[in-house]
């Protein structure tokens, strides 16, 4: 339970950092969006390199984590790890989906912008840019030449060349013929003000009236931000040298739509120009922004691949362990979901499966004991009759009174205890058989125990050679060494007795893999005279001998070694060439989806 | 010494050559309580091109005065005040005449050519006196942008860096 909670707060914490992450570069997107628009030359706005910078810096990040994931899901998927081909399979076709979902999405997004782009600069806006510009300048300039050609005017010449006259009068005057005059200004040669007239704030400064020639003067910007229009007379009277300044204010309005207008034909122009820059400029920014969010859907698909496949990776395992015989393995499901109602079926299923096979070992148990009892109520009975007999002969011969008495009661005690002493060594072998105790296990190189067995064995039979073949050195299994030898015993006697003339015994042993469960398979082979296919079902049963001699238990007690090892014993023999005993014994255990991820 | 003066020189164009970027000189009035930072190593032909397309031209000064504490590198100076003045040219299609809009928003109007580009390419402003004993310098850095991009078309002054060269710091002493 515990384990589960870990399993659950590490899925949440991956998928909050991904949310996060999600929502962190969506807020930099909207951040950029906003900023793009604002002329950020102006200013030092390191928030937008920062920014740049970080996502950058995040899709470098992701890459080396997918880059991560992608390597060992390649190394699950050629090492065939239960379940990486298939994880492979779905990551490749949620990677597909991304791809496939994101290109068009791009292609749209960058071809709306263009589409959008060229029907506000198209060539109607850019004619009625020029026209109203051109419209625009018409009005200045025909101001400026009125107010170029007017101080040349007789009547103006005479008028602002008056000196006797009041300058209220001039100023009245002028202002009754030129529409927006907004000052009247007359200098001395030297630049001293004479008089003046109009709003003061946009009369000239002297310094800057004076080094002017005659005529029209540069157009200046006031304060305001209006422009006003200045044109310089000189005059020459009696009182000495002077000129005057006259001054047209334009309208407030001329200079912000100007400024508008030249604003916009300058963003024509250069998007005229810069187009396919610009539209190359915001594919990459998408792509910029877009990216990371492509990667984190792919790391989003990892993670939902593994969801996928673990439940079904467990199933298989859970599957061939029962397979094996471990009815002990279970399920642990994370949600609520089809495939966790699937595992708690399983679990049913397997419980159910247990229950039934504990049954069945019960009757089977059952069916063996009586089995076992009745051979050994038949083998108990055998010598019976004998000492029955002798006892009988025994009493005869003494109520007889018999001459050879002695000898007669010599022979039948002998039989009586001969007999005794067989039905007292077949209940040893029985209570060994019974009482045989748990393994001890305890690592052992299995080389050195098989040839201990064979060198016990080796100079007790003649005409027959024990060899130990293709067992690496380095094979350690953990086994109880005494019983395993009395296997290797049981095994080597039993061959023995099946090669009277003498033949050969070869002990094998290499490493082989059934699903995800090393095995050390160990094989005994000799080349005695087989066990006829009649046999085959009662080889491993009690009692069950085809020698005259013998207790009939002695594969009986390697079957049950081998099981109480959680192994496997089978055998297979051809009559006249000789039988092969195999034995599968757990060597490790090492899988992806093993206990810590069920 | 004219071989000094040769090296010298050899030097500084062989500097501005390799870093493409423009040179700052620091000039104090002190008559006239005015210092001028002016600038040199401008393409005239290729900002004379572009304002008369209609675009614009940006000058961005960007002026730093500290206090020299006699700390460590590390540590630096403290810095007393910093200011950032742009000046803009254009060319005026109502006036034909070349326009300079200074930092404070004012907007001169040149007729010809070289008076515009000569003080389009220098900044004055009054001398700063400092109080005290404190030994003053000012750090300055000079970006010039050879057409200023209007937006949408504004996130493409990120991708011509080449037509926005930008000065190194210079020192320069503040009495």
């Amino acid at each position: 339970m515990n384990m589960r909670w870990k399993r659950t707060q590490g899925s949440f914490a991956v998928l909050a950092g991904l949310f996060f992450f999600y929502i962190l570069l969506v807020a930099f997107v909207l951040f950029f969006s906003s900023q793009v628009l604002q002329d950020f030359s102006l200013n030092r706005n390191i928030a937008l390199s920062v920014i740049a910078g970080l996502t950058v810096l995040f899709s470098f990040l992701l890459l080396f984590v997918l880059g991560f994931q992608a390597f060992h899901l390649l190394r699950a998927g050629s090492s065939k790890k239960p379940g990486g081909r298939f994880k492979l399979r779905l990551v490749i076709f949620f990677l597909v989906i991304i791809v496939v979902s994101a290109l068009p999405q791009a292609f749209l997004s960058v071809n709306f912008i263009n589409s959008a782009l060229g029907s506000v600069f198209n060539s109607r806006i850019d004619a009625a840019l020029q026209g109203g510009l051109s419209l625009a300048i018409y009005y200045y300039n025909e101001k400026a030449e009125f107010l170029d050609k007017l101080p040349s005017n007789d009547y103006f010449s005479a008028l602002l060349g008056d000196s006797d006259q009041q300058e209220a009068e001039i100023w009245e005057k002028l202002k009754s013929a030129i529409p927006g005059l907004s000052a009247f200004q007359v200098f001395s040669a030297e630049g001293g003000e004479i008089r003046s007239a109009g709003d003061g704030r946009s009369f000239i400064d002297a310094e800057n009236a004076l080094p002017a020639g005659e005529g029209l003067l540069p157009r200046e910007v006031l304060n305001q931000g209006t422009s006003v229009l200045r044109a310089r007379k000189n005059f020459q009277n009696s009182r000495g040298d002077f000129f005057v300044i006259l001054t047209v204010t334009l309208p407030e309005t001329f200079d912000r739509y100007a400024e508008d207008l030249t604003a916009t034909l300058e963003t024509y122009r250069q998007f005229e120009q810069y187009r396919p820059s610009f539209l190359f400029v915001i594919a990459g920014l998408f792509g910029l922004f877009s990216f990371p969010l492509m990667l984190l859907a792919a790391l989003a698909s990892f993670r939902l691949s593994d969801e996928i496949v673990r439940p079904l990776v467990n199933l298989e395992e859970a599957t061939r362990k029962v397979a094996e015989g471990d009815f002990s393995f279970r399920i642990l499901s994370r949600s609520r979901d089809e495939l966790s109602l699937l595992a708690d079926s399983f679990n049913q299923m397997v419980m159910e499966l247990e229950k039934s096979r504990l049954k069945s070992m019960q009757t089977e148990k059952v069916a063996a004991w009586q089995e076992i009892a009745q051979r050994l109520a038949h083998e108990i009975k055998n010598p019976l009759t004998p000492i029955k007999l002798s006892a009988q002969r025994i009493l005869k011969r003494y109520s007889e009174n018999a001459g050879d008495f002695g000898e007669v009661l010599h022979s039948a005690v002998d039989s009586i205890i001969r007999e005794v002493n067989g039905l007292d060594a077949l209940l040893t072998e029985f209570r060994n058989f019974s009482r045989l105790p748990a393994p001890q296990p305890q690592p052992v190189i299995l080389k050195d125990l098989i040839l201990e067995a064979a060198a016990t064995y080796s100079h007790k039979a003649e005409n027959i050679s024990i060899r130990c073949e293709e067992v690496a050195g380095d094979i350690r299994l953990s086994l109880d060494p005494g019983q395993m030898r009395q296997v290797f015993a049981n095994l080597i006697t039993n061959s023995i007795d099946a090669m009277p003339r003498g033949g050969d015994i070869i002990f094998r042993a290499d490493l082989v893999k059934k699903g995800n469960t090393r095995y050390c398979r160990i094989q005994v082979e000799d080349t005695g005279e087989g066990i006829a296919p009649e046999n085959f079902s009662q080889v491993f049963n009690p009692y069950y001998t085809t020698k005259s001699f013998g207790t009939g238990l002695g594969l009986s007690v390697v079957e049950r070694i081998v099981f109480d090892h959680k192994g496997q014993i089978w055998f297979e023999s051809h009559p006249g060439v000789g039988t092969t005993f195999f034995i599968d014994l757990p060597a490790e255990r090492q899988d992806e989806y093993s206990s810590g991820n069920r | 010494m004219r071989r000094r003066i040769l090296f010298l020189l050899l030097l500084c164009a062989g500097g501005a050559l390799r870093a493409g970027e423009p040179l700052l000189d620091f000039v104090q009035d002190i008559e006239n309580s005015q210092v001028t930072v002016r600038i040199s190593g401008i393409n005239d032909a290729q900002l004379w091109s572009h304002i008369l397309q209609g675009f614009r031209a940006r000058i961005q000064y960007t002026l730093q005065i500290y206090q020299d504490t006699g700390r460590p590198p590390l540590l630096g100076d403290r810095m007393l005040l910093e200011m950032d003045l742009v000046q803009e040219g254009r060319w005026d299609v109502f006036s034909s005449s070349w326009e300079i809009r200074h930092a404070n928003g004012r907007r001169v109007f040149y007729a010809d050519w070289e008076a515009f580009f000569r003080n389009f390419l220098e900044l004055k402003f009054p001398l700063l006196v400092f109080s005290g004993e404190e030994k003053l310098y000012m750090l300055a850095r000079v970006s010039f942008q050879q057409m200023v991009f209007r937006p949408p078309l504004n996130i493409l002054q990120v991708f011509y860096a080449d037509s926005q060269p930008q000065s190194a710091w210079r020192r320069f002493g503040v009495p």
